[in-house]
């Protein structure tokens, strides 16, 4: 199922979930628990997320091409289970769009109150 | 360590987790779960249950994420089958537009189709408008409580006397006060009368209904005075100051409003009273024309005699139920003999049966009324059926007319979903139009119902609209605007569209599913309609049955009024008795009177007194006392009630002042007591305040003196000169119009005696007919209901057989074209009518038979399953059936073959 015509527009607001996700690989690619340990932590705790809730999210934006699956970067081949995934162009962009949308309540928020 | 341990664990969950994620990422989510159980278990105990907790609360939000919530977007995707799988906030938007859109498209498409939309609208606002009409009156009575508080625990009091016949008696003074000694679970009890009071002074006189009352009544009730105190203990004995309580009605009419009206003294039948209290507005006990309370002053320990003429309320002790408390009276009642020998013998219990009954306030006052109520209201709920059936129909042609367009949409990409919104935008801007009619219509129809009520219906004088009902009907509305708008969509997707762009097809599958769907609907109509019809018919018999009754006397051209005197203007009963003499004596010189007669109880509308009356001259030559009817008439009464004599003669002047005055009885009475001989010569007495002995004169017919559907029981008259009323009423026989007579009356009357007030006019035919207002009402409704349904269903059939005749225009053409002739195109479309309607028929009889049990109690001389009524429906319906069908057999003959043919 290809979604290249879906818009970006049709995914926004995205999930706290899938926006947190594309937060921890912004950097850089990273394994399915140090997504989920850097999650947990940046939010503390609040979207708390486990095995399943987790690599459902993974599944479901790999299916709309906001991740990939990649190979681990240098020096960290240690643990053969541990697998990686790095943002997509279309992730990033995503990730840019639902900034700018928080950014612009955001904005408005700030003008009236002040 | 325990990684193996946690492995295991998680193999165990693992499956609740979605199969494809498991399938691609397995392994990951394993050594996910190893990861952070080794993490946590550094923290000791608190770790352990950490990760624990963590691990459920993933598990439960995946099942929610990926079974639950999937499961929900399959749906909505059958519904929007173009649509990508989330709903954003924009498409949110956007739906709230279309939405609006459709329904301006809605009412531009209905107003494009006036006849279609007025159809509709009217059909449906003649069954909300029923309904909600008839909820109104049903919610009033039967399901909002008595304006008392707890009334629920409310009962009142019986002595039914079987062994006498069927009425039920009030209860005696000696079994009140043995009731209040004894009983646990009567928490209160209080006793009253209903008389009618004079008030005099400084105002005109006037009559008003009054209540002598217990104290007990009051606290029974638990309603409390807006002015001043209610009556107390203390005002309830023999000899306490007279007391007086006023309505609030009462109290701002005649008295102004006054707050000073406390402690002043006003007359109540010549006698000063001090007024102590107002009572709230509203509070109208024991019936509506109630204005005045006073104390009954009764005598404890008065010694008990078998006379019973209190009602009584009583209030149930916590906890008691209706079946609690019967239980415990009647085993009180069994020890009447032994504890009030004096009053009751034991010989008198075996001869009348005597027992007590208890029924919550509600149920006694509404009684058969309840059970008509209903069925009124499920027959209306009919009748809005039917509505909604037929304008399903009508939604079903337009549907198949519109099926081109439809196709056309959908291949435009249109889904299920914008359909279905279409449709009910038109259903629910229809609906709206019609509930709104109907809610205008149930205004009227309230009006009416009032007008046609009963009497003795608890609160229909406050009827009106109000906010409940226009709720329901807007619930209705809204339920039928969803039963139509989606009946047409009710197929199967119509996958292949090309056959309904195609030009000229006329008959397809969906089109012969919808016909089908439309004959059974409208099957079921004329099913209703037989249902409605037969009962409405089982009903107009029982009326005439009761029309036809034999009430023992002629209420043609009678007119009947109350006259009172003013205790203080006649010193004693003799001076009483000589002024309603006169009057009579007046009123019979004048040539506009065929007849005239005095009498202290008319008939039906007042309760003989049935008190303890010794006979003699018995056949074996004893003596007995019977309790038996007394009523109190004069001569001329019978002659000008059209009595019939059929031993001895009619009272005469001579026989009020004779030694031993003349009586009347009735032939029961004659024959139950003297039985085998002449009653003419024998004597009896009423056994109260030392009457003498008054010998039989003549014996007439018995008359139905407590209503019409009751049995007649021995009665005996007295002349009234012994009752030493004040009130009597007087009935004058003649053919003039009512307003000439009553001229009359007065006129003689004031020319005697000025002060004297002429209250309760009305004719006698009228006192029977409001005997028979209940089953009236019941039965002029239910004969509405009816005639709505008949016309329904005639609309129905008519619908149906003409969308059918114009399907199978092509067909009939072939037909004609073959040298068919007109008469036999006719007959074959009117064949199809007759199937529709014998289907419907039968169906009808069976539902018929079943629910009529229902109707048995408001039947009087006609079996619920009565061959003659139903079969008279029958044939009603299929006349009315045939005649529905004929315009479009005569459309079918006319058909031209070449038009027909013509793709």
């Amino acid at each position: 199922m290809s979604h290249h015509d879906t818009e970006i527009a049709d995914l926004l607001p995205l999930t706290p979930v899938v926006f947190h996700i594309l937060l921890a690989v912004l950097d850089g690619p990273r394994h399915g628990y140090s997504i989920m340990q850097q999650v947990n932590r940046r939010s503390d705790g609040r979207v708390g997320l486990g095995p399943g809730t987790l690599y459902g999210a993974i599944q479901r934006m790999e299916d709309a091409e906001l991740l990939h699956k990649t190979a681990p970067p240098e020096g960290e081949a240690s643990d053969p289970r541990r697998r990686y995934y790095a943002m997509t162009a279309r992730g990033r962009a995503a990730l840019l769009a639902e900034t700018g949308r928080l950014e612009s309540l955001v904005a408005t928020v700030r003008q009236k109150v002040i | 360590m325990g990684g193996r341990a946690v492995l295991m664990v998680y193999r165990a969950v693992s499956w609740l987790y979605p199969a494809r994620v498991r399938r691609s990422h397995g392994e990951e989510m394993a050594a996910a779960v190893e990861w952070e159980w080794q993490r946590r278990g550094e923290q000791g105990v608190r770790g352990v249950v950490a990760f624990a907790v963590w691990l459920v609360v993933d598990v439960a939000r995946s099942i929610v994420t990926h079974r639950l919530m999937p499961a929900a977007q399959r749906v909505r995707r059958w519904w929007r089958p173009h649509t990508s799988e989330r709903m954003s906030y924009r498409r949110r938007r956007e739906l709230v537009q279309t939405t609006l859109r459709d329904l301006r498209h809605a009412v531009r498409a209905l107003s494009r189709k006036p006849a279609f939309t007025a159809t509709a609208a009217l059909t449906l606002a003649l069954g909300i408008g029923a309904n909600t009409a008839v909820f109104s009156v049903v919610d009033r009575v039967l399901l909002r409580p008595l304006p008392y508080p707890e009334s629920g625990s409310l009962v009142r009091v019986a002595h039914p006397v079987p062994g006498y016949g069927s009425g039920e008696w009030g209860l005696s003074q000696g079994g009140y006060f043995y009731f209040k000694r004894h009983s646990r679970l009567l928490g209160d009890l209080g006793v009253y009368t209903s008389p009618s009071v004079l008030l005099t002074g400084d105002e005109r006189a006037e009559r008003v209904g009054a209540a002598a009352i217990s104290a007990s009544v009051l606290s029974t009730l638990q309603v409390a005075p807006v002015l001043g105190r209610g009556i107390t203990a203390d005002d309830d004995v023999p000899g306490a100051p007279p007391v007086v309580l006023l309505s609030h009605d009462l109290w701002v009419r005649r008295f102004g409003g006054d707050e000073a009206i406390i402690g002043r003294t006003i007359l109540m039948s010549g006698r000063p009273r001090e007024v102590i209290g107002v009572m709230p507005p509203g509070f109208h006990f024991p019936r509506q024309s109630t204005a005045l309370w006073f104390p009954l002053r009764l005598n404890p320990n008065a010694r008990p005699v078998n006379s019973h003429y209190f009602s009584a309320v009583g209030r149930m002790a916590d906890g008691a139920d209706v079946s609690d408390v019967g239980g415990e009276l009647r085993s009180l009642v069994a020890r009447f003999p032994q504890d009030m020998p004096t009053a009751y013998s034991a010989q008198f219990f075996d001869e009348s049966g005597f027992d007590v009954v208890v029924r919550t306030v509600l149920d006694d006052a509404v009684g058969n009324a309840s059970r008509a109520l209903w069925i009124v209201l499920g027959t209306v709920g009919l009748v809005l059926l039917m509505a909604c059936a037929n304008v399903a129909n009508l939604f079903l042609v337009r549907a198949e007319g519109r099926r081109r367009e439809v196709a056309l949409r959908t291949a435009l990409g249109a889904d299920r979903m914008d359909l279905l919104r279409h449709s009910l935008a038109e259903s629910a801007a229809l609906a709206v139009l019609g509930g709104m009619l109907g809610v205008g219509l149930a205004y009227l129809g309230v009006d009416a119902l009032t007008a046609m009520a009963p009497e003795g219906l608890p609160r229909i004088h406050e009827l009106g609209i109000d906010l409940r009902a226009v709720g329901v009907a807007a619930l209705v509305t809204g339920v039928a605007a969803l039963f139509f708008g989606t009946v047409p969509l009710l197929q199967r997707g119509e996958r292949d569209l090309t056959e309904h762009l195609k030009e000229g097809t006329r008959t397809t599958t969906s089109g012969k599913q919808r016909q089908r769907i439309r004959s059974t609907l409208v099957v079921s109509q004329i099913g209703i309609a037989l249902v409605l019809l037969a009962g409405s018919g089982l009903l107009l018999r029982s009326f005439l049955s009761l029309q036809a009754i034999d009430l023992g006397f002629e209420p043609q051209n009678v007119l009947t009024a109350r006259l009172t005197v003013l205790p203080t203007k006649y010193e004693d009963a003799a001076a009483a008795n000589r002024f309603f003499q006169s009057v009579q004596a007046s009123l019979e010189s004048r040539e506009i009177v065929s007849s005239v007669g005095m009498t202290l109880q008319l008939e039906i509308a007042d309760r003989a007194y049935d008190n303890a009356t010794q006979l003699t001259d018995r056949p074996d030559g004893g003596e007995t006392m019977q309790i038996i009817d007394q009523k109190f008439a004069g001569p001329g009464y019978f002659e000008t009630m059209g009595v019939r004599l059929l031993e001895g003669r009619y009272m005469e002047r001579a026989d009020l002042e004779e030694e031993v005055p003349g009586a009347i009885v009735t032939r029961a009475l004659a024959e139950r007591y003297w039985p085998g001989e002449s009653a003419i010569g024998k004597r009896l007495r009423p056994m109260f305040r030392q009457f003498p002995w008054h010998r039989v004169v003549g014996v007439i017919d018995d008359v139905r003196t407590e209503g019409i559907q009751l049995e007649p029981k021995p009665t005996v008259y007295f002349p009234y000169t012994d009752s030493r009323s004040t009130t009597m009423a007087v009935v004058v026989r003649s053919e003039a119009p009512l307003s000439a007579i009553l001229s009359t009356v007065q006129r003689e009357v004031w020319a005697l005696d000025p002060d004297v007030p002429i209250a309760e006019v009305q004719s006698m035919e009228r006192i029977v007919a409001d005997d028979m207002a209940r089953t009236v009402f019941t039965m002029s409704l239910l004969s509405l209901a009816a005639a709505m349904a008949l016309l329904l269903g005639a609309v129905g059939i008519y619908g149906v057989v003409s969308y059918s005749v114009t399907q199978r225009a092509p067909e009939i053409g072939i037909r004609l074209a073959l040298g068919a002739r007109g008469g036999q195109v006719r007959a074959m479309v009117l064949g199809q009518t007759m199937r529709l309607a014998l289907i419907g028929i039968g169906i009808g009889l069976v539902a018929a038979l079943a629910l009529n049990r229902v109707m048995n109690a408001l039947l009087f001389g006609v079996q619920s399953t009565d061959p003659t009524t139903f079969a008279v429906a029958c044939v009603i319906l299929a006349s009315v059936a045939m005649l529905a069908g004929f315009l479009p057999a005569r459309r079918a003959a006319r058909v031209d073959p070449l038009e027909a043919l013509r793709v």
